[in-house]
C-alpha cells in the first residue's frame, strides 16, 4: 500500500499552501481533489471558449506577503495587477469614483461633503491602526487565554501586552472596532449617505450579517488588512484568473518534490487507536499516512470524513453548530464589449477596480432582510469587475469578462431550495439591476454562469455556500475559530489537522490557514519524522 | 476605449498655474494638499539669493483656509487651539497650534481677522471635520474656502518697497502680525505681513477670480526690484533656515500619526504658543500633565560639520542612538549644515557631543544649537529698511 509522510485532502489554495510548506521541509506530500481541477474556490476556468472566468474568488488582497515570499511564487506565476480604485454607484446618479491618491480621494468625497472627505483621513488612521494590531495575529496561532503551559501563557501575554501598548484609549477602541456594527462606526465619522455606503459595501461582503448587525464593522477591517507590497488594503486581479494563485503554488509544491491527484475524493480518514493513519479514497483505494491534514470546511472535515465513534462526547454538536450560513452568489459574464455606465465617464480610472451597485446603507440592510426572510433577493447588492480591462489574457480582444458577486442570496428559499427556475430568476434579477446601471449591457452578454450557494456547496464543498467556510463574526474569529479546541490546527483525532478557512485567521484568498497549520504539523512530527529518516 | 480623456479628477493647477508654468524654467514640480506647485523654478542658489537679499514671490495656495463666522468665533478659537487663538485682534493675527484630545499637535496655522466679523483660519491639513466637531456648541459657523481663495507670498528684505512701488499704499505702517484690507485696481486684496522665512514679507490674498491680474500687477509694479518666483523647495529650506518645524517632514498630524509619531507641541518646541494658565482647550489637561511631568522627547535644532549631507538620519551619542534627524539642509545663509532632530529629552544637556554617519561610512559630529538659525532685525521693525 501507498504511504506518504502527510496527506492533504482537498487542493484548494490552503490545502496547497499547506502541502508546498510541508514539502519545504522534506516531508512526502501528497495532495488530494476531488474535482478535474485544483484550486477550489481560487480557480480559473473556461466555461465558455476564449473566455476565463475566476469562477469563485476575484480579487486578491489577503494573501499574506511571507508566502509569495517564502514559496517564490512570483517565480512560478503569480502576476497581481493592482487596481487603484473602486466605483459606488447609488442608482440615482450620484456616485463616488475612489483613487489610492488621498488628496484626489478627498477631492472625489468632498464632492459630497467637506468634511467627511476629512474625517476620511481619520477614519483611515484608525482603521490602519486596528488593521496593525490584528495583521500579526494572521501569521501565528491565535492567543489561547484558556492555556497553562508557560510557552503558551507568554505567547498569549506577548501578544496581549502588543494590545496593552494601544493604551487605554486603543484597547477601547479596538473593543469599539470589533463589535460596533459598519452603520454605527462609520456614523462616528461621516455624514453623507453616498460616502457611509461606499465604505460600507466592504461590511457585507459573505457575511450573515447586515451593515446594521453588530460586528459587521469588524468585516471592513478583516478586508483591510491584505497588503499588496506592504500597502494595507490595496486589492489587484491577478493575470490569468484567481486560478493562477492556486496553480503558482501547484508549481512550487512540485518544486519541492509533492505529488497532486485530482478526480481522487476521500469518502473517509481512517483512525486507529485515535491516531490518523490514511484515508480511503470514495474509489475504495486506501492510502497511508503519518498524518493526515484536511483542507476542506470544519463540517465536512469532521463530520462527512470522520467515524463520529471516535470523537468526544458532544464535539459533533459543537462542531455541527459552527454557523455556515451562505449568503452569496456569483455570475460570471462573457461580453461583446465594455459595459458602460451611464452616470460615470467611460474613461473613469476607478472602472478598473470594483463597480458596486449598492444604494444606500438602509437599501443594503433591506437587502439584508429579504435574506432572513429567506425570500428571493428582490434589490440585491452587487459587486462587479471587469477584469479583462487590466488582464487581455482573460478574453479574445474587445471582449470582456465580469464577475458578479451577489450579495444576500439565501443558502434556501423559504419556498424551497435552488431549482432551474429560482437560479434563473435570481439570474434575471441581477442582469436587470446591473442593465438600469448600464443600459445595453445585456445585449453584449454571450454566456452567463450562475452559481448560487447550491452550486458552490456541490461543486467545492463550500457548506451552505459560506464562501468563508463559516461566517466571520467575533464569536468564530481568533481562539474562537473554528471552536476554541480546535484553534490551533489539531484535532481530537491525533495526526489529523485543520488548514482550511474555517481555521484562524478565516477566510480569503490569504493562505495564512494552510501556512499556520503547516508550522503547527512540523512542529508535532517532524522530529519524529526527521529521526526515523537516515540522513 | 477613445482617445478623449474627460475625466479629470486629479491634483489640480493652482489659480496661478498660467504664470507659475510660464515662469518654471527647471519644470520641476511637486504637489501639497491636491494642488500642483513649482519645486524649483531655476536653482535653488539663486531663488535662496533673491529671498535673502531682494525679493521673491511664491504661490501660497497650497494651504487649507477656513472662514469662521458668529457671534463665538473668539471662545471658539481659544477651545480650538491652545487657549490663545481667539484673542486676535481686529487687523491682525497670529499663531496657533491645534490639539487634539491627548495633547498631540494636528497642525499650527495662522488666525487673521481683517474686519470684526472676518476671521480665517490657515492650516497645512485639512481638517474641516475636526474643526466642525470641535464647534459643537459654539455660535460659530466653519466654511472651507481654500478652492476661493487665492494666496500668494512677496518676501525678501525688498519686499515692502516692492510692494509699495506695486501700489499697496501705507503698507510701511503695517507692524508685524498686521492684516489690511486693500484695493489693487477695483481687486478687493488682504494682506497680511508674517512670513515663515524668517525674514521681512507679505502674505497677499484675493478672490480666485482676481488672482492672476493681482499677481501681475503685483509683479510688474515691482518691476523695479526684480521678483524673482520662489518654488517649495528654497521655502521649505527658508523656513528649516528660520527654525521653524514643518508638518509632514518634522511631525506628523495627530490625526493621521501612528502611535509613536505623535508629538504635543512642548516637545516640538511650540510651547509658546499654548497658555496652560487660561480656562479649557482642547488637549489641555494632557499638556500639563507633560509639562509636569517632563516630555520624553525633544524636537532641536542641530549643526553638523563638514558640507555634505550625512547618509544616515540617526544621531547617536557615543554608541547610543538617541534621536533621528528629521531634516537638514545646506544653509547658503549660515554656510553650514543645519538641522532638526528628534531626541530622547533624557539625552539633552548632558554630553552634547552628537554623531550623525556621514556618507563615507565615518561618524560626522553634530551639535545641539537654539533656533532659529537665521534672524533678519528687518523683519520686527516697522517701517522696515527699505531696500
Ligand atoms: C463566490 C465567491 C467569491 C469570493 N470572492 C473572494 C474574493 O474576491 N477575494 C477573496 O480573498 N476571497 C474570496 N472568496 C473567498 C475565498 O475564495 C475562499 O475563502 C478561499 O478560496 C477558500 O480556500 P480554501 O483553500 O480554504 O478552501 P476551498 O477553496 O474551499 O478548497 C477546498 C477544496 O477541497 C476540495 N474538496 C472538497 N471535498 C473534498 C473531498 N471529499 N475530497 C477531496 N477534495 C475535496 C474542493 O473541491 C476544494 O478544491 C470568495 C469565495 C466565493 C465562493
Amino acid at each position: 500500500m501507498e504511504r506518504f509522510d502527510v496527506i492533504v485532502i482537498g487542493a484548494g489554495h490552503n490545502g496547497l499552501t499547506a502541502a508546498a510548506y510541508l514539502a519545504r521541509a522534506g516531508l512526502s506530500v501528497l495532495v488530494l481533489e476531488k474535482n478535474d481541477y485544483i484550486g477550489g474556490a481560487a480557480v480559473s476556468r473556461e466555461v465558455e471558449p476564449g473566455f476565463i472566468y475566476s469562477s469563485c474568488s476575484y480579487a486578491l488582497s489577503l494573501l499574506r506577503p511571507e508566502i509569495v515570499r517564502d514559496l517564490d511564487l512570483t517565480l512560478h506565476g503569480l502576476r497581481v495587477v493592482p487596481y487603484e480604485g473602486s466605483v459606488t454607484l447609488m442608482g440615482d446618479g450620484r456616485y463616488i469614483a475612489s483613487s489610492s491618491h488621498p488628496d484626489v480621494m478627498r477631492r472625489e468625497l468632498a464632492r459630497h461633503s467637506g468634511s467627511d472627505a476629512d474625517a476620511y483621513h481619520r477614519y483611515g488612521r484608525d482603521m490602519r491602526r486596528q488593521a496593525d494590531i490584528i495583521a500579526p495575529w494572521l501569521m501565528q496561532s491565535p492567543p489561547d487565554p484558556a492555556a497553562l503551559s508557560p510557552t503558551k501563557i507568554r505567547k498569549t501575554l506577548s501578544l496581549l501586552a502588543d494590545m496593552r501598548s494601544l493604551g487605554q484609549e486603543g484597547l477601547e477602541g479596538a473593543i469599539r472596532f470589533w463589535t460596533l456594527s459598519a452603520s454605527d462606526l462609520l456614523d462616528r465619522y461621516f455624514d453623507s449617505d453616498v460616502v457611509k455606503a461606499h465604505l460600507a459595501a466592504s461590511a457585507v461582503i459573505g457575511t450573515g450579517l447586515g451593515p446594521m448587525s453588530p460586528g459587521s464593522a469588524y468585516i471592513m477591517l478583516h478586508h483591510r488588512i491584505g497588503g499588496l507590497d506592504g500597502a494595507a488594503g490595496s486589492w489587484g486581479h491577478v493575470r490569468g484568473g484567481m486560478g493562477t494563485v492556486s496553480h503558482a503554488l501547484a508549481a512550487s509544491l512540485k518544486s519541492f518534490g509533492g505529488e497532486i491527484r485530482t478526480s481522487s475524493g476521500v469518502s473517509e480518514v481512517k483512525v486507529s487507536k485515535k491516531r490518523a493513519v490514511g484515508v480511503v479514497l470514495e474509489d475504495g483505494t486506501q492510502i497511508d499516512a503519518g498524518a493526515v491534514v484536511s483542507g476542506l470546511e470544519l463540517k465536512r472535515s469532521v463530520l462527512s470524513l470522520l467515524d463520529w465513534n471516535a470523537l468526544p462526547k458532544g464535539f459533533t454538536d459543537r462542531v455541527s453548530e459552527f454557523r455556515t450560513r451562505g449568503s452569496s452568489a456569483k455570475l460570471n459574464i462573457a461580453l461583446d464589449g465594455l459595459p458602460e455606465f451611464k452616470d460615470l465617464p467611460h474613461d473613469c480610472p476607478s472602472l478598473d477596480g470594483d463597480i458596486r451597485l449598492c444604494g444606500t446603507i438602509s437599501d443594503m440592510e433591506r437587502a439584508y432582510d429579504d435574506w432572513k426572510e429567506k425570500v428571493m433577493p428582490r434589490d440585491p447588492y452587487i459587486e462587479m469587475v471587469v477584469p479583462s480591462r487590466l488582464d487581455p489574457t482573460l478574453a479574445p480582444p474587445g471582449k470582456h469578462v465580469a464577475s458578479v458577486f451577489v450579495q444576500y442570496v439565501p443558502d434556501t428559499l423559504i419556498g424551497g431550495s435552488w431549482t432551474d427556475a429560482n437560479r434563473a430568476k435570481l439570474e434575471e434579477v441581477v442582469l436587470n439591476k446591473i442593465e438600469r446601471a448600464a443600459p445595453g449591457f445585456r445585449n453584449k452578454i454571450r454566456h452567463v454562469e450562475t452559481r448560487t450557494p447550491a452550486e458552490l456547496e456541490s461543486e467545492i464543498g463550500l457548506t451552505q455556500g459560506n464562501i468563508f467556510h463559516g461566517e466571520l463574526t467575533l464569536d468564530q474569529l481568533l481562539f474562537n475559530r473554528p471552536l476554541p479546541e480546535l484553534a490551533h490546527y489539531r484535532t481530537p483525532v491525533h495526526g489529523y489537522y485543520l488548514c482550511g478557512s474555517s481555521t484562524h485567521p478565516g477566510g480569503g484568498v490569504m493562505g495564512a490557514p494552510g501556512a499556520n497549520a503547516a508550522n503547527t504539523i512540523l512542529a508535532d512530527i517532524s522530529p519524529r519524522l526527521l529521526r526515523s529518516r537516515p540522513a | 476605449m477613445t482617445g478623449d480623456r474627460t475625466w479629470d479628477l486629479a491634483v489640480q493647477p493652482t489659480p496661478l498655474h498660467l504664470r507659475t508654468s510660464q515662469f518654471n524654467v527647471a519644470n520641476r514640480w511637486t504637489d501639497e494638499l491636491g494642488w500642483t506647485l513649482p519645486s524649483v523654478y531655476s536653482s535653488i542658489a539663486s531663488e535662496h539669493a533673491a529671498l535673502r537679499n531682494a525679493c521673491t514671490m511664491s504661490d501660497l495656495t497650497a494651504l487649507a483656509t477656513y472662514s469662521l463666522r458668529g457671534a463665538d468665533v473668539g471662545s471658539y478659537l481659544n477651545r480650538l487651539a491652545g487657549g490663545t487663538a481667539g484673542t486676535v485682534k481686529v487687523g491682525a493675527s497670529r499663531r496657533a497650534v491645534m490639539c487634539d484630545d491627548r495633547g498631540g499637535l494636528i497642525a499650527e496655522g495662522v488666525v487673521m481677522r481683517a474686519d470684526t466679523a472676518d476671521w480665517k483660519l490657515t492650516l497645512p491639513v485639512r481638517c474641516l471635520d475636526w474643526l466642525t466637531l470641535s464647534a459643537r456648541g459654539f455660535d460659530c459657523d466653519i466654511e472651507d474656502v481654500s478652492d476661493h481663495v487665492c494666496a500668494f507670498a512677496v518676501e525678501g528684505p525688498s519686499s515692502c518697497a516692492a510692494l509699495l512701488a506695486a501700489g499697496f499704499a501705507g503698507l510701511e505702517a503695517l507692524r508685524p502680525g498686521g492684516v489690511r484690507q486693500l484695493k489693487v485696481g477695483s481687486a478687493g486684496v488682504t494682506v497680511m505681513r508674517r512670513s515663515a522665512t524668517g525674514g521681512l514679507g507679505y502674505e497677499v490674498r484675493c478672490a480666485v477670480s482676481d488672482a492672476l491680474f493681482v499677481f501681475d500687477r503685483t509683479r510688474r509694479g515691482a518691476e523695479l526690484f526684480r521678483p524673482v518666483l520662489a518654488g517649495e523647495q528654497v521655502r521649505s529650506l527658508a523656513r528649516l533656515e528660520a527654525g521653524h518645524c514643518r508638518l509632514r517632514t518634522d511631525y506628523e498630524s495627530a490625526l493621521i500619526a501612528r502611535e509613536v509619531d505623535r508629538r504635543s507641541p512642548l516637545e516640538l518646541g511650540l510651547g509658546h504658543l499654548v497658555n496652560l494658565d487660561v480656562g479649557p482647550f482642547t488637549g489641555k489637561a494632557a499638556l500639563v500633565r507633560q509639562k509636569r511631568e517632563g516630555a520624553h522627547r525633544a524636537l532641536v535644532g542641530i549643526e553638523l560639520d563638514g558640507a555634505s549631507l550625512p547618509e544616515g538620519r540617526l544621531l547617536s551619542m557615543s554608541t547610543e542612538i538617541v534621536g533621528r534627524i528629521s531634516s537638514l539642509g545646506w544653509s547658503p545663509a549660515r554656510k553650514r549644515i543645519i538641522g532638526l532632530a528628534d531626541v530622547r529629552a533624557a539625552s539633552l544637556g548632558v554630553n552634547r557631543q552628537l554623531s550623525a554617519t556621514g556618507s563615507d561610512g565615518r561618524p560626522v559630529s553634530a551639535r545641539i544649537v537654539p533656533r532659529p538659525f537665521y534672524v533678519c532685525p528687518n523683519a520686527h521693525r516697522t517701517p522696515p529698511d527699505a531696500h
